[in-house]
């Protein structure tokens, strides 16, 4: 897999350097004592396979894009980095299936990755975060309370092979065991994925695996986030690690139709 | 020498006038910052546990129970008979109490609007017509900051009483809007159309999922409820937002939202309205002709 695309690049003064994580075109601007980014995703299909690092833009200032502006001194180095979400994920399942009682079934989804901007050398300091895709908003939980999650399109396969690698998506393994004595309908999931890392494999992103085990529609499911990386691919260190480091296992109702959340 | 020292000493303080005016200083100057250092206490330890209101009216019970007590004390220590005092406030309290009915009335109210816990400060309210933010909850009354800025003064015994909708207590909320099509449109087309404007908005919620409902056969057109929901910061976005993707949508689609429609029947035999059609380049005179509505 191609790690051109998150090594830090220069940028000269009055430079304009443009990139492609999947959908999501970057420009950047070095602009005296100001940096400017301006973003787009596009929409054809094709679009979805394509990464290509940093590079200058044919055009100084490519017309038609909106700046946005930050301050931040003489700073020439630029660093893209693939992090998660900043909010669970709702996944649901290629076809709906169900588990018996002591069995365990292995899942496989693309996070959609939000694109770091840092900027500087010795000191790193964090632009902003881009989302490679535009997601849509989901409540997980019931009308009284629950988590604003992010809904994905995209679904979780029982299988990685016959999926295409996207670089804008990090795969995440997550097994779901039943540890309840009926059997659970697995219609949709929803992971934390805040704490999980981003590993470079051969072929494609990866994040670190995840547990779910169901212990009852009415309890909380224990969810255990792995710290070390998936051993489906040969995977390289870290690019990114957890946005919120998991100390203990956590206790939630990450399945169901629209359960309630419970736990940490 | 020291004899005479100890003489004077317990001569001091045997006077009337002097050993009074000791235990009244020592009240007074050790009483009350003692007080305001316990309410302090008791607030700083009970600011996590309780809310705002419920903090600030124990801290400032302490307070006003203890300057009672002190001021007790003091005139105790002036030589005041507090019976006749108590028996004076007795008849001045039912005098005070008919007058003031209401001002305590209001401050039971508020207690118990503190105790239930109906809405908290930054919650948006509705009371009959009036709606807005709540700024304060205080013993008399509930302060509320209306949309175009203005204050209104609730007193908690009309809260009591009232329907009190609080329109923030839920992290979600649904947005219902009326939608009226024409009777010439299809109905499904009509549903697709509006659940396909919900599924591109990225304020919209996918669930709880919208809603499109064929609610009537209304006089002009047929009418739906169009139900979507949204995190509740984002509902007066998402509410000017999506009215106007739906009618640049409707366009789009050819579909009519109609005028309120009137059909005119001249009775149960129909006779010809006359209709004069009128020309634009010659000005003649009109043209009559009869013709059926």
């Amino acid at each position: 897999m191609d790690m051109e695309l998150w090594q830090p690049h220069q940028i000269e003064q009055d430079q304009c350097l443009e990139a492609q994580v999947g959908p999501l075109q970057l420009w950047l601007r070095l602009s005296g004592d100001e940096i400017r980014i301006a973003t787009k995703h596009r929409k054809d299909p094709e679009s979805r396979l394509k990464a290509v690092s940093l590079h200058p833009a044919p055009e100084r200032k490519p017309p038609g894009l909106d700046w946005s502006r930050w301050v931040c001194g003489s700073c020439n180095q630029v660093l893209l980095t693939p992090v998660t979400p900043d909010r669970p994920v709702v996944v649901r399942p290629e076809v709906p299936l169900k588990i018996p009682p002591g069995r365990e079934a292995l899942f496989f989804f693309g996070v959609p990755l939000w694109v770091r901007i840092t900027v500087g050398e010795a000191t790193k300091v964090q632009l902003c975060e881009v989302p490679s895709v535009t997601v849509s908003n989901i409540w997980f939980g019931d009308p009284m309370s629950g988590d604003l999650c992010y809904s994905l399109r995209t679904r979780a396969r029982r299988s990685i092979s016959d999926s295409q690698a996207e670089p804008h998506r990090a795969v995440c393994p997550v097994t779901i065991h039943n540890a309840a004595p009926v059997q659970v309908d697995i219609e949709r999931f929803c992971i934390h994925v805040a704490h999980l890392s981003i590993y470079p494999g051969t072929s494609r992103l990866w994040t670190g695996g995840v547990k779910i085990t169901f212990k009852g529609e009415n309890e909380t499911s224990q969810v255990e986030y792995s710290e070390k990386p998936p051993t489906y691919e040969e995977v390289d260190k870290a690019l990114s690690e957890p946005r919120i480091p998991v100390k203990k296992r956590l206790l939630k109702k990450s399945l169901g139709s629209f359960g309630f959340l419970g736990g940490a | 020498m020291q004899g005479m020292m100890a003489i004077i000493w317990s001569d001091v303080f045997t006077k009337d006038f002097l050993g009074p005016a000791i235990r009244i200083a020592v009240l007074i100057f050790i009483g009350f910052p003692l007080i305001l250092t316990v309410a302090a206490f008791v607030g700083k330890s009970t600011r996590k546990k309780l809310t705002p209101q419920a903090n600030m009216l124990i801290r400032k019970g302490i307070v006003y129970f203890g300057s009672i007590l002190i001021f007790l004390a003091v005139l105790h220590q002036s030589g005041y008979k507090l019976t006749a005092l108590l028996g004076a406030a007795g008849i001045a309290g039912i005098a005070i109490g008919f007058a003031s009915q209401t001002s305590v009335s209001n401050i039971i109210s508020g207690l118990f609007l503190i105790s239930e816990k109906p809405f908290a400060v930054g919650d948006v309210i509705q009371v009959g017509s009036t709606k807005g933010a709540i700024l304060s909850i205080d013993l008399l009354s509930v302060k509320l900051r209306t949309f175009d800025n203005h204050l209104i003064r609730l007193p908690n015994e009309m809260l009591i009483k009232s329907e009190v909708r609080n329109i923030t207590r839920f992290p979600i909320r649904r947005l219902d809007i009326e939608v009226g099509v024409a009777y010439k449109e299809n109905i499904q087309k009509v549903r697709e159309v509006l659940l396909d404007i919900a599924d591109k908005e990225p304020l919209c919620l996918d669930e709880p999922e919208p809603d499109v409902r064929f609610q009537n056969f209304g006089d002009s057109a047929l009418e739906f409820l169009y139900a979507i929901w949204c995190i509740r910061e984002d509902y007066l976005k998402l509410k000017k937002k999506i009215m106007q993707q739906i009618k640049e949508r409707f366009d789009e689609e050819g579909i009519e939202i109609p005028f309120p429609h009137r059909t005119l029947y001249t009775g149960s035999v129909t006779e010809p309205f006359p209709i004069h059609i009128v020309e634009a380049q010659d000005k003649q005179a009109p043209k009559s002709e009869s013709s059926k509505a």
